[in-house]
């Protein structure tokens, strides 16, 4: 092919600079060497766990599944009540940081600083410390999942903001209307559908989230599938983590189905 | 009677939308009210220690410069085995994804296995993985890496699929005709093109790999997390600060990283 009289056939893949491919390199090989992996030790982990999870873990034992059926519900009720919560706040916080609705520079500064660590820390990390401050409980957890998608959500919602303004923004104000009326009858109407959308992305993440933090003592439960696993009680933890999974895709499924009737 | 036409003449929105949205409103309530009466937060607790927050958070102004070496070293740790992770999976996520993908799939029954394996392995939480893994071959980063490999997966394979289907059947019906095998029409018909997009996908992984290694840590494989898990143990906020400004720290360049990788990758596309 590559001789056929100058023509090129074929696309030629864009150009990637032999020293960035050396330098990934160098990358991956400092990083296993720092790990001290045993490449041999990876090569047998991989089966090793399958074929304990085949021996070990299957079949699920859902039997006494009942009592996990409150906690299961906790988790979900964190979800919904943290997503409205962020999704409240994170409007104030888009509004704060889009430049076409808040023009004072220090100010979005200042807000821009502060999403950025939130979303910056993983939210596991935040869930310890708040713990640490407020003590273990069930208002640790939703403050956790808050801190969980706040971030995210006010720059999705600040983005969507900035898209929609554009041209609106002039006419309106040339048939002289006021900042609170193009906020309320200009830009927020339009908002509404990547509103929606951007909201059910923060509950599937919640809803992960939720399952998660009960690990680190924020309530829910996570701390029913670390205290099976740690009780060599593989068979419920299986169990358990299969109603998981069954939630999230069923989570999945309605947000999807919400998403195609806002369209 | 002309009040009513006046009042017809203004309807500007239909009756039927004009009704919904109320109601969807009067839902929307109804559903966060009885969420939080169901859930019985114990706000009053959370109050008392509230009202004192102002003197635990003096607490952590502070920062600790003689834990900051051995900070960024498991820092250095964690990011290892996020890489790792991502590289080891990114090169399975290639080769599955292609068997998977509509477009390329040699059977179309392996492509929906895999499909179905994906959508359950991505309904597991990246902890939930690490911990099997943990019971399964004991505590360290091998455990930390197998299971970091099945999230990874479960979205490099989702992603590359949907880049792989966007192609369509264009190039390999061509290619076909000139009775090129699957390998070849794959290594040098589809691959080429979709390089940038496949890249762009890892290093938008990156940052995913990079905080859950974090997390792990704090589950019980080595790396910052596991750190700041004992600076917390021992009441040591100095280091707590310091440690959580590490973190901060890395995400933030990891995210302006990503960026800038897209930025260039996409670059190249458009030219």
């Amino acid at each position: 092919m590559r001789d056929s009289g100058g023509v090129k056939l074929t696309k030629t893949p864009p150009r990637v600079p032999a020293i960035s491919i050396a330098g990934t390199l160098a990358v991956l090989v400092a990083a296993f060497m720092f790990l001290e992996v045993d490449f041999v030790e990876l090569l047998s982990a991989f089966p090793a766990f399958i074929g304990f999870f085949a021996e070990r873990f299957m079949p699920p034992d859902f039997s006494g599944f009942g009592e996990y059926l409150p906690l299961l519900l906790e988790t979900v009720l964190f979800a919904v009540v943290a997503t409205y919560l962020s999704s409240v706040l994170a409007l104030v916080g888009g509004l704060l940081l889009s430049e076409r609705t808040n023009s004072i520079a220090w100010l979005r500064f200042v807000a821009k600083v502060a999403f950025s660590v939130l979303r910056n820390v993983p939210y596991l990390v935040w869930a310890v410390i708040l713990v640490y401050i407020f003590g273990i409980g069930n208002m640790v957890g939703l403050l956790a999942l808050i801190f969980a998608t706040l971030g995210l959500l006010s720059r999705s919602y600040a983005e969507s903001l900035n898209e929609i303004a554009g041209s609106k923004m002039e006419a309106l104000q040339a048939v002289g209307a006021s900042k609170a009326q193009i906020l309320v009858h200009g830009i927020l109407p339009e908002f509404v559908p990547a509103l929606v959308n951007w909201t059910l992305f923060s509950f599937e993440i919640n809803i992960r989230a939720s399952i998660i933090l009960g690990m680190v003592g924020a309530g829910g439960i996570g701390i029913m599938i670390q205290t099976n696993l740690r009780l060599f009680r593989y068979h419920s933890a299986l169990a358990l983590i299969l109603a998981l999974v069954a939630l999230v895709l069923l989570t999945e499924f309605v947000t999807n189905k919400l998403r195609g009737r806002v369209r | 009677m002309k009040m009513k036409e006046t009042a017809k003449k203004i309807q500007l929105t239909p009756l039927s939308t004009a009704l919904k949205t109320p109601l969807i409103a009067a839902l929307l309530v109804t559903v966060f009210v009885v969420s939080v009466m169901a859930l019985h937060l114990d706000i009053a607790k959370f109050q008392s220690r509230l009202a004192n927050i102002g003197k635990t958070l003096s607490h952590f102004v502070a920062f600790d410069i003689p834990t900051l070496p051995k900070a960024l070293l498991e820092m250095l740790s964690s990011i290892s085995l996020g890489i790792g992770a991502l590289a080891i999976g990114s090169v399975i996520s290639l080769a599955l994804s292609f068997l998977a993908a509509a477009n390329t799939t040699p059977n179309r029954f392996l492509a929906a296995s895999i499909k179905g394996g994906i959508a359950l392995i991505r309904a597991v939480p990246a902890l939930v993985w690490v911990l099997m893994v943990i019971a399964s071959i004991g505590f360290g980063n091998t455990s930390g890496l197998v299971g970091l490999l099945f999230p990874t997966c479960g979205y490099l394979i989702k992603s590359f699929i949907a880049s792989i289907e966007d192609k369509g059947m264009g190039t390999i019906e061509a290619l076909q005709a000139t009775g090129a095998g699957w390998f070849e029409i794959m290594l040098f018909g589809v691959l080429p093109g979709l390089l940038t997009s496949l890249l762009s996908w890892t290093s938008m992984r990156l940052e995913h790999n990079i905080a859950e290694s974090i997390s792990l840590g704090m589950v019980g494989v080595s790396g910052v997390g596991s750190m700041l898990m004992r600076a917390l143990g021992n009441y040591h906020y100095a280091e707590i600060t310091t440690i959580t400004v590490v973190i901060f720290v890395t995400m933030l360049t990891v995210e302006l990283a990503v960026g800038q990788v897209r930025k260039k990758l996409n670059g190249d596309t458009t030219k």
